[in-house]
């Protein structure tokens, strides 16, 4: 992948940006389930697991990016099937993506009557972004960032007032608190591993990566407490996107209210993000399994992506069950497992 | 890149609901912007009664659920420019199905979970939003109503969310209770709500007592059987399993007992008739929700030890009372 001219700062605001996409999916109603009233303090003890896991794969990246280190690692026979495997993985993840997003502005603003024109519209945005290559992708990363961190920012205001601080301290069994990390950890673990694709030697050094997952974590403790202070752990734990039920709930002085419509618009910028880093990541990884160039599995990566969105959200139960437990639980195993095997191959190479 | 920042960002803008204008779009004047929605049990299933003001509106419609009463309302109306996403209220009328109202706000993308709710205790939603004349409406004396109770600490109107939280956490929470009096709205204590149904009241008189455990602030006006009119003006609350702990400081607002401030032995027992009046209430409203089996100030099912303690470090304006006596020449 031509990733040359990309700068650490460039190659951490798409991180920083791409990461609001799962972060709000799972965020807090999924930690609040697990952890209930506890679930800031899960996402603060997610930073260990992923500050070792950010250890473990600089480790692996210190010869350069993680597609030409399963390459060295593996025979060209394994690499190619790993590679053809990882491909599918990013095309069924952004399927999965795409309904999500579209089921999102369907109960959050009812925009649309159906998912189609949602999906529609950020494939077409995403297709040029991938067939260009990563330079504008990161470039545009670089200036969206500060306007999602702004809104954000003033969200989290916001909410302050309306905070119950008694239901953040309503802490359940240590045993829940970790369980609660899970979600995060996985986020953390699934965004470090994607970004390793595009990472050169040496580059971003541990202290950044360090850096990035300390801000993710207060981050995501922040939108927990916010979000369990304002709606209740059990409440949050019950809605589908307790995030934008909480701005639907939000008023600056009571001047302006009713502002979910375009802050939900403005998270098509995550959602943007994140799938053009997919179908990138599918381009380079399915140009390593078939040995072609990779320009032109952008648009069969696409509609790989299309039939998955059509198939696994056929009703939003299944796609609950794909987008909370299946995906976080094979990002897991396929980020944590797949490091640890090119880590294990590269020992069993050089004796 | 700049084309494709632009692309994105005119998604944006359509994905967030701008798209719809071209299609949706109607003149403000056809728009009916509802501010007060009433909810009353009825033979079909729900009956939905609205208060819009501009332009004035007052109607009752029923259907087998709140989402199809909605439905009937705007074919009653003869108006698709209903727009519920400014409700400032929702009135409950008894025997109102709350956990499907709560469901409805939960769900809805109009309505919000920070709407004010209040359950009426003798008179239908629908009977309460025809109250008011041509100057005002019942969403003003609802507004007038809620300042006046946070001003007074005599009562609270907690939100649909509050209630939800309270509910899904506890199984019981409190709502705020109003009745129609003098052809107007008054507050009139609370309504205990357990597994979703509204199972007793905590009456007006006890009603500030609730404002003191909740910690909820306002001041509390307290008349002492004295005469005596005391001002609660801070209260610090120390709750745990078996114990209620509350330690006030008052101020002398209206000394018509004409008792002597700067008496200290006089003070103490101004002190005291405050301690056992707030003990009274606290007692009172302890023993309904323990009654009802809704532990709402999560004090225990079991024997309380309630303990009020009370200063009145000030007196307003004057210390001790104006002598009125004379002599005639």
């Amino acid at each position: 992948m031509n990733h040359e001219s990309l700068t650490p700062k460039q190659f951490w605001a798409l991180s920083s940006l791409a990461v609001l996409s799962p972060l709000l999916r799972l965020l807090p109603g999924r930690t609040a389930a697990l952890a209930g009233g506890g679930a800031w303090l899960s996402c603060l003890l997610a930073f260990g697991p992923l500050a070792l896991f950010s250890a473990l794969l600089n480790y692996v990246l210190r010869r350069g990016a993680l597609a030409d280190g399963i390459a060295r690692a593996f025979s060209p026979r394994v690499s190619r099937v790993l590679f053809a495997a990882l491909t599918l993985w990013f095309w069924l993840y952004g399927g999965v993506l795409l309904r999500s997003g579209a089921e999102r502005f369907l109960t959050a603003m009812s925009v649309f009557r159906g998912w189609l024109p949602y999906a529609v519209l950020l494939l077409a945005l995403a297709i040029p972004a991938a067939q260009v290559g990563p330079k504008p992708l990161f470039r545009a990363a670089e200036i969206f960032l500060p306007v999602l961190t702004a809104v954000l920012l003033l969200v989290l205001l916001a909410a302050l007032p309306q905070m119950d601080w008694s239901e953040p301290g309503r802490l359940p069994k240590f045993g829940e608190v970790v369980h609660g990390a899970v979600p995060l950890w996985n986020i953390g673990c699934g965004l470090l591993f994607y970004g390793a694709f595009f990472r050169r030697d040496g580059a971003p050094n541990r202290k950044q990566s360090a850096k990035w997952l300390l801000r993710l974590c207060l981050t995501a403790a922040a939108i927990c407490t916010l979000g369990i202070g304002v709606l209740g752990a059990e409440v949050t734990a019950k809605l589908s996107h307790p995030f934008f039920v909480l701005l639907r709930n939000l008023s600056l002085s009571s001047a302006i209210e009713r502002f979910e419509a375009l802050i939900a618009g403005l998270w098509v910028l995550p959602d943007f993000a994140m799938l053009s880093l997919l179908l990138l990541l599918g381009r380079n990884t399915a140009g390593r399994a078939l040995g072609k160039a990779e320009k032109c599995f952008v648009l069969p990566g696409a509609a790989v992506m299309l039939g998955a969105a059509a198939i696994l959200g056929k009703t939003t139960f299944r796609l609950t069950l794909w987008s909370e437990q299946i995906i976080p639980a094979a990002t897991l195993i396929l980020t944590i497992g797949l490091t640890l095997s090119v880590l294990a191959a590269e020992r069993l190479n050089k004796q | 890149m700049q084309k494709l920042i632009l692309m994105i960002l005119i998604a944006a803008l359509l994905l967030s609901g701008c798209g719809r204008v071209w299609a949706e779009a109607r003149p403000i004047d056809e728009l009916v912007q509802v501010e007060t929605v009433g909810l009353d049990p009825d033979d079909a299933g729900a009956a939905l009664s609205i208060c819009a003001s501009a332009p004035e509106l007052r109607e009752t419609a029923s259907g087998g659920s709140i989402r199809l009463a909605m439905d009937a309302m705007e074919q009653k109306t003869g108006s698709a420019g209903l727009f519920y996403a400014h409700t400032k209220f929702l009135l409950l009328g008894p025997g109102a199905d709350i956990p499907a109202a709560l469901d409805f706000v939960a769900r809805s993308s109009d309505m919000r979970l920070r709407t004010p709710v209040l359950l009426l205790k003798n008179a239908s939603a629908a009977e309460a939003l025809q109250l008011g004349g041509r100057e005002t409406d019942v969403t003003a004396i609802l507004s007038a109503l809620k300042e006046d109770m946070a001003r007074h600490g005599v009562g609270h109107v907690f939100t649909c969310g509050e209630v939800l939280r309270s509910l899904s956490a506890d199984g019981c929470a409190l709502a705020a209770a109003a009745e129609l009096r003098d052809n107007t709205l008054r507050e009139a204590g609370y309504g205990i709500l357990k597994d979703g149904h509204c199972v007793g009241w905590i009456e007006q008189t006890d009603a500030p007592a609730v404002n003191l455990l909740l910690g909820l602030g306002g001041q509390e006006d307290v008349l002492l059987p004295s005469g005596a009119t005391i001002t609660i003006d801070r209260c610090r609350r120390d709750l745990s399993e078996g114990s209620v702990c509350l330690t006030m400081k008052a101020t002398l607002t209206e000394n018509a007992a004409g008792v002597n401030l700067s008496d200290p032995a006089v003070r103490r027992a101004l002190e005291r008739e405050l301690c056992a009046e707030v003990l009274r209430q606290t007692r009172n409203v302890v023993l309904q929700s323990q009654t009802l089996g809704a532990d709402l100030f999560v004090v225990g099912s079991g024997s309380v030890t309630i303990t009020v303690r009370a200063s009145i470090g000030r007196s307003l304006d004057l210390v001790d009372p104006i002598e009125l006596t004379g002599r005639t020449p």
